[in-house]
């Protein structure tokens, strides 16, 4: 039986196992006492970002068509003896899977026959069933998806602003692909990219429930196959990112009541993989709710002149190769909004009550999470991805001091970094 | 008050929740009173000084919003706070979170005795903008739209944001003598979930809302269950890519007796979960769809089934999805089919004891539609359900409504 390392954190409250299966598979579990749900996921760091690739030490470098993580999360659901949903429906267990730009993840939450649903999650994602029949059915599905996220003003605005911020990262393409690109993939194309990502070494598995580590131990060992090791490491090809923005404004046309706008930062900033990614991401979360959190003068300014409303909200995405600052809304007049956003920054000073309330409201947040499987699984597999435990919060957290804050301002909030993009009412 | 006790969550919710009537004449008032309420009280009189006061309470999230179950308008306020022990000093965090909440809804910033003009002027505002901007996510707005259709004649045609006339003709003043009757004559539930001092809690309720609130203990009660007329069939227009369907059904079971357990489990064999018929047929077999399934409105006896279609493949996904609902009703469900819908369906209601908001939920439905149980309850009447009381129950249903959203430029 595999051995697990224990790490207690004293001020969450939470325990969490961690370790190594001889196929290479790492494995978190973090038990949750009088839960009723259990969820688990299965994770590749494989998402829609790598699409040129090779593995080192005798491979060849391959490219890929837009959208292949994505539809080849969707083919994965398909097995010779029929569709993997079936088998987790008869447990009870609630399957789904999300490809993001770096990572795929399938994913199951179950109240009952946990242990056999685990057994099904490991086994389908390591079982491929691609062939022409299956992939040019599958071809209608997915164009149907990328047609609903065309007329889908949140999934646009999003998209047309990386437009704006990134000239060559990947991460300014739709996880989706295409309808044309997606005509390009076959089952070749598909077995490329398994074969590649979806190596046990490169996945990694975390539970959390009212479950204990053994549990998971077992049902790994009856379920993971033995596969010889990659030749060498998998070596990600990405064009090289100017740190400046393509363009500052983006507009399109929708069927919308109000304008949509988001207004994003570039982030140049960039991070290594590990604790210092978390570190400045916990500074940038403190920072927008400083300066644009329903506290700030500037939300008041907004909201009271009629500029913004319930809807206003802000984001940092964090990863290696791209990070970004978000401000989304909906506004009568999204270029007044922006305007007024390039003045506060110009006038900003912080002060320590602030920093100390805003610090506060992070904290309550990481709290939160805590209290759902769910979430905890997505922020813990996320921030996995980055090289970093998520039970590392506190230590990060408590390390951030108001002169961190400041200095973190002067990097990232400035007006060469900024874009607009808008969605506007049809005429 | 309702005390859903549960020591396994870190933090503690406490949701206030208004019943009124729904209808035509009142929905929009109703809608802007929580809006408004949270603008500023007397005593945080900005939404700064709300949130400030928020921030100190280690964010804790404050919620004031209008849903509807079945007939009933219900005006929400809740907030969630993080338990005292993962505070760095102890604080205690709830009564104070309370002490925000009694002023906010019990303590309005008033000017020459009503609400403030301007709040009231820039609400107004916000709750149009609110009502056109259902339309931007055009999957919930056809749905939206073939229920506005269907119940033309009934008070659930109405949304819970009411309708553009009826926010016109609101100001300060009358919405004040809105909110003064509303408190005097509509029921009050409080939800409080998690662990807390629950005498201390109850006595600064006592003490922070007026006795002569809330004399009304009755909630209010519509129509639910009515049969169908002829089909009708409605189409718009709007400049979209992908067309939506919208079915509208009347499912006549009523929402407390037994039956309705047998219609959700019916429900899901039709078009909710993977295991579905429309899943499994409409988009996995025939390719027609990426999403296609069925809800249920509960407390209005209806079934909405909504997809997202090429709009040439209109009538083969009305078809296909009719004859999917002719083989349910002639019993024709696989044992997977019927096995795979009751577990889905006892899964997703235990599911709720991990989520104080679900929680919370659960214990509103029931308590809207007079249905005396608990989650497990709940699931023990899914999981004795047979093949025949569910095929019983799909037999009622009958079509009402066929909605379909077009693209403009469509030949």
């Amino acid at each position: 039986m595999m051995a697990f390392a224990k790490t207690q954190d004293k001020v969450l409250g939470e325990v969490l196992y961690t370790g190594k299966h001889p196929t290479g598979v790492e494995v978190f579990v973090l038990p949750k006492k009088g839960y009723r749900q259990t969820d688990a996921m299965f994770v590749t760091r494989y998402g829609s970002i790598d699409s040129e690739f090779e593995v080192t030490g005798g491979g060849r470098v391959i490219k890929i068509p837009d959208g292949t993580a994505h539809f080849l999360e969707h083919k994965m659901f398909e097995e010779p003896d029929g569709n993997v949903f079936d088998k987790f429906s008869v447990l009870g267990a609630n399957a789904n899977a999300y490809t993001g730009f770096g990572l795929t993840s399938y994913l199951f939450s179950a109240t009952s026959n946990f242990t056999e649903s685990l057994g099904v999650l490991l086994r389908f994602v390591q079982n491929p069933y691609f062939t022409a029949e299956n992939v040019a059915k599958e071809q209608g599905i997915i164009a149907q998806e990328i047609r609903m996220y065309e007329d889908n003003p949140q999934a646009r605005v999003f998209y047309n602003l990386l437009g704006c911020l990134y000239h060559n990262c990947p991460v300014k393409k739709d996880i989706a692909g295409t309808v044309e690109s997606i005509s390009q993939i076959d089952e070749h194309v598909l077995y490329d990219a398994y074969n590649t990502f979806y190596h046990p070494s490169n996945m990694f598995l975390f539970v959390a429930g009212d479950i204990q580590p053994e549990q998971v131990a077992k049902c790994m060992d009856d379920s993971l196959r033995d596969i010889p090791p990659l030749p060498g490491g998998i070596r990600r090809i990405f064009g090289e990112e100017p740190d400046a923005i393509v363009s500052d404004y983006a507009e399109q046309k929708l069927s919308v009541s109000l304008p949509l706008f988001m207004l994003g930062f570039k982030d140049t900033d960039m991070q290594p993989k590990g604790v210092d990614m978390l570190k400045k991401s916990i500074e940038t979360e403190i920072l927008l709710e400083m300066m644009f959190g329903k506290g700030s003068a500037l939300y008041a300014a907004l909201y009271e002149q009629g500029l913004i409303n319930d809807t206003f909200e802000t984001d940092y995405t964090c990863h290696e190769r791209y990070a970004f600052s978000t401000l989304e809304g909906e506004s009568k007049d999204p270029a007044k909004v922006r305007a007024m956003v390039a003045q506060a920054l110009a006038h900003t000073g912080f002060c320590e009550a602030e920093f100390t309330r805003a610090k506060n409201v992070i904290w309550g947040r990481c709290i939160r999470a805590f209290n759902s499987t769910g979430d905890i699984a997505h922020r813990f597999v996320s921030w996995y991805a980055s090289g970093v435990n998520y039970l590392d919060f506190y230590n990060a957290y408590a390390k951030v001091s108001l002169e961190d804050v400041v200095r973190r301002f002067s990097k990232h909030f400035n007006d060469r970094n900024m874009a607009l993009s808008v969605i506007l009412p049809m005429d | 008050m309702h005390y859903i006790e549960d020591t396994k969550f870190k933090t503690n919710t406490i949701s206030f929740v208004i019943h009124r009537p729904l209808s035509r004449e009142h929905a929009a008032k109703n809608a802007l009173l929580p809006m408004i309420l949270k603008r500023g009280s007397a005593l945080y009189p900005t939404l700064s000084d709300i949130e400030l006061r928020l921030q100190e309470l280690y964010g804790a999230v404050f919620e004031a919003d209008v849903t509807k179950k079945g007939e009933d308008q219900l005006l929400s306020f809740s907030i969630q706070t993080i338990q005292d022990c993962y505070t760095p000093d102890r604080s205690e965090v709830l009564p104070l979170a309370v002490g925000l909440m009694l002023s906010v809804i019990f303590d309005p910033l008033c000017e020459n005795g009503v609400f403030k003009a301007d709040y009231v002027a820039s609400e107004k505002r916000n709750l149009a903008d609110m009502m056109g901007a259902l339309i931007n996510d055009k999957r919930k707005y056809a749905s939206l739209r073939c229920i506005s259709e269907m119940c033309k004649d009934e008070p659930f045609g109405v949304h819970e944001y009411g309708d553009p006339e009826s926010l016109d003709k609101i100001d300060e003043k009358n919405l004040y003598a809105h909110y003064k009757t509303v408190l005097s004559a509509s029921r009050l539930d409080i939800f409080l979930c998690g662990s807390a001092d629950v005498s201390k809690i109850a006595a600064q309720l006592q003490a922070g809302i007026p006795a002569a609130f809330f004399a009304d203990a009755a909630i209010p009660q519509g129509e639910i269950c009515r049969h169908a007329g002829q089909v009708s069939y409605v189409t718009e227009a709007l400049d979209v890519g992908q067309a939506k369907l919208a079915l509208g059904l009347r499912t006549n079971t009523p929402p407390a007796g037994d039956e309705y357990f047998h219609l959700a489990v019916a429900n899901s064999v039709l078009g909710s979960g993977v295991h579905s018929k429309l899943f499994n047929n409409v988009r996995e077999k025939l390719g027609l769809a990426y999403y296609a399934s069925s809800i249920l409105i509960r407390n209005k006896a209806l079934m909405i089934i909504s997809m997202g279609i090429e709009q040439d493949n209109y009538q083969k996904a009305l078809d296909e999805t009719l004859f999917q609902l002719e083989k349910l009703k002639g019993g024709e469900v696989s044992g997977n089919e019927f096995e795979s819908a009751k577990v889905f369906l006892t899964g997703l209601a235990r599911a709720a004891n991990d989520d104080q908001y679900a929680l919370t939920d659960f214990h509103l439905s029931a308590l809207v539609c007079g249905w005396q149980g608990g989650i497990e309850q709940h699931a023990e009447r899914i999981s004795r359900t047979t093949l025949q009381q569910a095929v019983a129950a799909a037999k009622k249903i009958e079509l009402d409504t066929v909605y379909l959203l077009k693209g403009r430029d469509h030949k």
